[in-house]
């Protein structure tokens, strides 16, 4: 009896590879039972697939064996290609001292531009530069926080904001002048374990849509944390810094928290999580 | 089987034939193991005893001349039907008896070494021996889509060949085993024919 399907080899394969769903696995399994031709392949199919999966290493043992040497003869392959040197008769003793001294030479050039070289050009000491800037961000964070409490003061803290911003153009934000990521670099830097979390849990969250803040969103003075939730179960806020180490938790209602406390500039993770359970993994910028 | 060998099967059993009886269970029986093994799982002990139920209600319904052939669907079809109510009235039964989550979770599990259908071992022990004679492209395209479980395109970028060759190649491995399956299991009648003789 001939067998009328076109895709029986991609049906067989997605079979086999469990990649159809229950209704077409049934489906299948009716037509085998009355084709012979598939029913075959289907059972050789899954034999096969299971004896490999059982069986591989030893069955592929030589092809395995083969791939090892092959990778071994890559490196070693590598190795010969290094060009061969004799150092005691190609290069003349008397090269190892004015060597030595360029070398030293090199370090002490560094070690002056870093600390000398500022001074001479009058641009101000890297120490106080920070100090200068923390304080700068500190009152446009103030500021800020006070614009989102008092709005009918608006006019009044715009003035003042101005203030603050003509002060620091000169050391902050401006093109010419040195940004907040490069003064604060250690805190931006990012933790490959929460970066790992937030790919996975940001894709994930299934239980749970954010609304804000959004993933990698710059944030500045109060934060509003909000989102969507299915399932309603207790819930729980945390705050982390760039080296994943947690700083704040909170158990907010209502499905928002509104985050006042002052955090330096930096990156920062954000987890929601049940009892038992991470629901979704975030971060944002604090400028 | 085509249409009117089965109106044939079917009619002789009715008529209490044991040979037809035979016939008809070995064409469907690996189906109906299968089927059973694969949905209460593969190490479930009770899989002869759901087989043995099908075969009996299949049985029974045909001496009775409950299939009418005339209603236009195949025997395979009425078997399937079968098997499948059986395989529900198992669960229903383990529901009650409260003890159906160990099962599930051991549907696809295939165990291969303690595997009781004779002919699956033989089977196996027959794809063991071919698998191990393949050309090594074919070896490694196996490994990789069935022991480490890639999909087509990751091995296609692992081994630098176009996916399509990738699935040509898996495709072609598959049929040269079935071909090399005929072979050896028409060698082993003739070898049973021999020795018969000798």
């Amino acid at each position: 009896m001939k067998c009328e399907l076109s895709n029986r080899e991609q049906l067989i394969e997605d079979y086999v590879t469990g990649s159809l769903s229950q209704e077409e696995m049934d489906a299948f399994d009716e037509h085998c039972f009355n084709c012979d031709i598939c029913f075959e392949e289907l059972r050789l199919k899954e034999e096969m697939a299971a004896l490999i999966k059982a069986e591989g290493k030893t069955i592929f043992s030589d092809y395995l064996a083969k791939q090892k040497v092959k990778r071994v003869g890559f490196v070693r392959s590598l190795i010969d290609k290094l060009p061969r040197l004799n150092l005691e008769w190609q290069i003349p003793q008397w090269v190892y001292a004015p060597v030595a001294v360029g070398a030293v030479a090199v370090v002490c050039f560094f070690i002056a531009k870093n600390t000398i070289l500022p001074d001479r050009t009058g641009m101000i000491p890297q120490e106080n530069y920070v100090v200068e800037q923390k304080e700068t961000l500190e009152i446009n964070e103030q500021e800020q926080l006070a614009e989102s409490q008092q709005p009918v003061q608006k006019e009044e803290t715009k003035h003042s904001t101005e203030k603050a911003q003509d002060k620091p153009k000169n050391v902050s934000g401006g093109a010419g002048g040195v940004d907040v990521r490069q003064l604060y670099a250690e805190n931006f830097k990012t933790s490959p374990f929460m970066e790992e979390m937030v790919n996975s849990y940001s894709v994930r969250s299934y239980a749970i849509t954010v609304l804000s803040p959004k993933i990698d969103e710059n944030v500045k003075g109060n934060i509003l944390f909000q989102w969507e939730e299915i399932e309603q179960a207790p819930i729980y806020l945390k705050i982390l810094n760039n080296q994943a180490v947690e700083l704040y938790s909170f158990k907010p209602e209502n499905n928002q928290f509104l985050f006042t406390e002052k955090l330096k500039p930096g990156l920062y993770y954000w987890k929601l999580e049940s009892e038992d359970d991470v629901l979704f993994v975030g971060k944002f910028f604090m400028e | 089987m085509t249409k009117e060998q089965e109106t044939e099967l079917i009619k002789r059993i009715y008529t209490g034939d044991s040979q037809a009886e035979n016939e008809l269970f070995s064409q469907f029986d690996s189906r109906i193991v299968r089927k059973v093994r694969f949905s209460i799982g593969t190490n479930n002990e009770d899989w002869q005893d759901v087989v043995s139920e099908i075969q009996m209600a299949l049985l029974n319904n045909l001496r009775e001349g409950k299939f009418d052939v005339e209603r236009g669907a195949s025997l395979g079809t009425y078997v399937f039907g079968i098997t499948m109510n059986k395989i529900r009235d198992y669960f229903k039964f383990m529901k009650k008896q409260e003890i159906m989550t160990p099962i599930q979770s051991e549907v696809h599990d295939l165990s291969v070494d303690d595997d009781p259908e004779i002919e699956g071992q033989e089977i196996r022990k027959m794809l063991r021996h071919l698998l191990e004679k393949l050309k090594i492209k074919y070896k490694e395209v196996l490994y990789l889509r069935y022991y480490e479980e890639l999909s087509v395109a990751e091995i296609s970028q692992k081994i630098n060949l176009p996916p399509r060759r990738v699935s040509e190649r898996i495709n072609y491995a598959v049929k040269l085993l079935q071909k090399e399956c005929e072979k050896e299991k028409l060698f082993s009648i003739f070898q049973g024919i021999l020795i018969i003789l000798i």
